[in-house]
């Protein structure tokens, strides 16, 4: 017989995509409840299109079902349709496989990936049956536990999680899953297993550390509460990645999801120091997978999957040494095979552009740049490493091969930016649009007139950057910047060539209050989702009014935490935390960043990080 | 181009799948077509896509044991093979049931559908009350059984249009093909051409209306048994050549 459903046929007949919520796609897992120790949830807390898409959830579920004593289900968080039926009857959240309650499992392992989805944390939690805060469960609730990015600053949602993993899913996992089946067999309580757990390297557990707080309410001191526990948590990370746990047979959904394609991870961590990147930080050292590998990976996906489409994913392809290589394998086999390749985060230069006209229609496709600061000052402050030059020859070999439509992405409210350095964003611009009369003759513009589409977003601080210490902007100052800059391209020459597009406000705010918080926060986070905030990452359904009023019913300052101007030598609530770049190295980069003075990228120099201490990667490379 | 083969694939779909809506699911046999290595035919582009194309769509709740889907190969070693491999590939509830070579010059799947036989089953081992029983045998031999629709042109942004009939009226009398009820299951064939597409559930909601019971759609489960195509005057399953 067929899986039981936990969901009834009438919820499901009244629900927008019931496929969201059946299981059984192909490649997904199920085994014998009977025959494991250890059951998994494995949690993405957005809608399942998002979650689906995501690539790390894929590589833990297929390393935990590659366990033969652990069995890993999905789950995510119910659409807000479902949401309020499951609210009224009382069903309780289960899992996509076995449609089993998550309250019921050993863990509920949640992956988090932005700010924006806390008050899904606690949807989950509180859908499931488990208590909100740590200090509150007892011996039958799952261990909750957190990774991914957001868990380099966790303390705004430390009082939600028993423990949260520092670093890369693939090197601790066993040892924990082994512990656990330790404090099963021993009896041992919930605080001796999360204290044994929290020796294991990698694992942070929250409710073992005190916060201190000066009267201005930064932190004095961040300490264990047991001599036993280390304070401080190092970043774990694969040493070799083409020897690690790899998917072989990621699920395929039933329905459209965001990332509809095989998703081949070619390298971790970036080379190229930008200052606001978290990412460029948080993934240090690079390293590579080896092209062969690789080359034989797709192939096995693709068999696997029956996907029509392949995409690389990195942080910044073009800096993949064999990138030429790989491509070229790519083009040759797909094109027999009728798939398609997309190739995001790439440098335009002549290989690639190359490379994109082989796979990409250029009448219906656009080029992407992200200059992300319009004047070459900015662009110096932020490290980004390249200059106009780079940018407009770059453009003009697109507008060469044929793309009529650029899409440009700016970031405004960067540190130190004034005036003519939003301008210029307008500037750069229109200098593109010049660049495609000068490089398209008329009787060449077959695919119509060049169409620029210039975006930004408004810059965030995140922990663990340079610009860590950087204060935010306001909300006054970013509509007041965007203006600016819709002015300015008004005032451009081939302003009916450009469009200009920016982010909400409202958002920025609230992720940068989160981004750099502290467990001061919690309270309100709780009392934001008990308002009835909730998939705050969704413009259709966040509600800023509430979160506003949350802050100020538990008197939280907004500025100390978004616009404050932050001490050099201030003690950050994420400061316990190593994330393989010193935070010396982070405020040499921070000055440096004031004087405009670009640091070269890791493949040219080594600068000193701290990184290399875990010996691989390219800081084991001879330059 | 004329060097391809046409093949009809049937297949059955039960359980959670069934809330597998007719998009996704094409996107579904699609990849299932690329995993068992079938040597389909492409269009042609910088985005080819499969030649294929389901005989109808089956709505979402709706459980088939004989849907059809055509799709155009270069070349196959065997039907048999080919069942083989797609069936090592499908998920829970799916299977392909028959493949055949299509004679040349048959007609798409999705221009020869002409009926469809379908079974209603309460669900949860429900039963069909007496009193719906004993309105069945009277709605079912009448001189004429008309189906009220709503009329689509009659309301314009949820407001009446004047002159117009909320509804629609149609005798369907001369497309039940075959119904029958018992306590179990209502059993029809009937019209599912694009002109005469008679809803099995209209059929039943007529029926208990007659019988002053209220149906509940959601408790009753859908099975579309097999479509049929029209030869002469008789009517033969999609997949019936050569048998």
């Amino acid at each position: 017989m067929y899986r039981k459903l936990a969901l009834s046929d009438d919820i499901l007949m009244q629900v927008d995509k019931p496929a969201r919520y059946i299981g059984g796609e192909i490649n997904s897992i199920i085994k014998n409840p009977d025959e494991v120790d250890i059951r998994f949830a494995m949690c993405f807390p957005d809608v399942y299109e998002i979650g689906m898409s995501h690539l790390g959830m894929q590589i833990l579920y297929g390393m935990f079902n590659g366990f033969t004593d652990v069995w890993c289900e999905r789950v995510f968080s119910p659409w807000t349709d479902l949401d309020n039926i499951m609210r009224d009857r009382n069903i309780p959240l289960f899992t996509l496989e076995s449609q089993t309650p998550v309250k019921d499992m050993d863990f509920l392992g949640i992956t988090i990936q932005y700010e924006m989805c806390y008050t899904n944390i606690l949807q989950v939690l509180d859908l499931s049956g488990i208590p909100l805060r740590a200090a509150d469960r007892g011996k039958n609730d799952p261990i909750v536990i957190g990774g991914g990015p957001c868990t380099y600053n966790p303390e705004p949602i430390a009082d939600f999680f028993d423990i949260f993993y520092i670093g890369e899913g693939e090197t601790r996992y066993r040892e924990l899953l082994d512990l656990y089946k330790e404090y099963k067999a021993k009896g041992w309580s919930r605080y001796e297993f999360l204290h044994k757990a929290s020796m294991l390297g990698g694992m942070y557990v929250p409710m073992l550390y005190d916060v201190a707080y000066n009267d201005d309410g930064t932190i004095a001191s961040f300490t264990p509460k047991e001599s036993d526990v280390p304070d401080h948590i190092n970043k774990e990370i694969v040493n070799e990645l083409s020897d690690t746990y790899y998917i072989e047979a990621p699920i395929v959904p039933f329905i459209k999801v965001t990332q509809d394609r095989v998703v081949l991870e070619i390298q971790r961590g970036c080379i190229r120091g930008c200052r606001f990147c978290q990412a460029g930080m948080l993934y240090r050292p690079v390293r590579e997978r080896d092209v062969d590998w690789l080359k034989q990976r797709a192939m096995m996906l693709l068999n696997n999957t029956g996907q029509e489409e392949i995409s690389l994913s990195s942080l910044s392809s073009s800096d993949y040494s064999k990138l030429e290589e790989l491509v070229d394998f790519l083009i040759e086999e797909c094109n027999d095979r009728s798939v398609n390749i997309s190739l995001p985060s790439l440098r335009i230069d002549n290989f690639s552009v190359d490379a994109m006209s082989k796979v990409q229609d250029v009448k219906k496709t656009s080029i992407t740049f992200a200059p992300e600061a319009g004047s070459q000052h900015m662009r110096d402050v932020i490290n980004k490493g390249i200059t106009e030059e780079h940018i407009l020859r770059g453009a003009r070999l697109a507008f060469e091969a044929g793309w009529t439509r650029i899409k440009l992405y700016f970031m405004l409210g960067l540190p130190g930016e004034n005036t003519e350095d939003i301008e210029q964003i307008a500037v750069l611009s229109d200098k593109i649009a010049r660049e495609f009369f000068d490089a398209v003759p008329k009787d060449k513009r077959v695919n119509g007139p060049v169409q620029i589409v210039t975006s930004t977003s408004f810059f965030v601080p995140k922990p663990f950057t340079p610009f860590q210490w950087a204060p935010q902007d306001t909300k006054e100052n970013f509509r007041e910047k965007a203006y600016i800059l819709r002015q300015a391209v008004m005032a451009q020459l081939n302003q009916k060539r450009i469009k200009y597009n920016w982010h909400e406000t409202d958002v920025s705010v609230l992720e940068g209050i989160l981004a750099r918080g502290d467990r001061k926060l919690s309270d309100a986070i709780e009392l934001a989702y008990k308002k009835g905030c909730l998939f705050d990452a969704w413009s259709d359904t966040y509600r800023d009014d509430l979160w506003m009023e949350s802050f100020a019913e538990c008197d939280i300052d907004i500025a100390f935490y978004t616009t404050r101007v932050r001490d050099i030598d201030e003690i950050f609530p994420w400061d316990f935390l190593f994330c393989g770049v010193d935070k010396e190295y982070l405020k040499k980069e921070w000055l440096r960043s004031k004087e405009a003075i670009v640091t070269p990228n890791c493949a040219v120099k080594c600068n000193g990080c701290g990184a290399a201490r875990y010996g691989t990667g390219i800081c084991v490379k001879t330059r | 181009m004329s060097d391809r083969i046409k093949v009809r694939i049937k297949f059955s779909k039960h359980g959670p799948v069934k809330f597998v809506g007719h998009l996704d699911f094409m996107r579904y046999f699609q990849k299932c077509i690329r995993r068992a290595k079938i040597d389909i035919a492409y269009s042609e582009g910088f985005s080819p896509h499969q030649i294929m194309s389901f005989a109808t769509a089956l709505g979402v709740g709706v459980e088939t044991d004989g849907d059809y889907l055509d799709i155009e190969v270069n070349s196959l070693t065997s039907v048999e093979d080919m069942m083989e491999a797609l069936n090592k590939t499908m998920a829970e509830g799916v299977r392909v049931e028959n493949v055949i070579i299509l004679p040349e010059g048959t007609p798409n799947a999705m221009s020869s559908v002409a009926a469809a036989e379908y079974r209603l089953i309460p669900k949860e081992g429900g039963k069909y009350p007496d009193k719906v029983l004993a309105a069945a045998n009277k709605v079912l031999s009448a001189e004429s059984i008309v189906i009220r629709k709503e009329n689509k042109k009659a309301k314009k942004k949820g407001r009446a249009v004047e002159g117009v009939n909320d509804y629609i009226e149609t005798d369907v009398k001369d497309r039940i093909y075959k119904a029958q009820i018992s306590e179990n299951e209502f059993n029809c064939l009937v019209d599912a051409s694009s002109a005469g597409n008679v809803r099995p559930m209209s059929l039943l909601e007529l029926i208990y209306n007659e019988a002053g019971v209220t149906l509940d759609p959601i408790s009753i489960q859908i099975i579309r048994c097999d479509l049929y195509t029209s030869v002469g005057d008789k009517l033969m399953p999609l997949d019936g050549y050569g048998a």
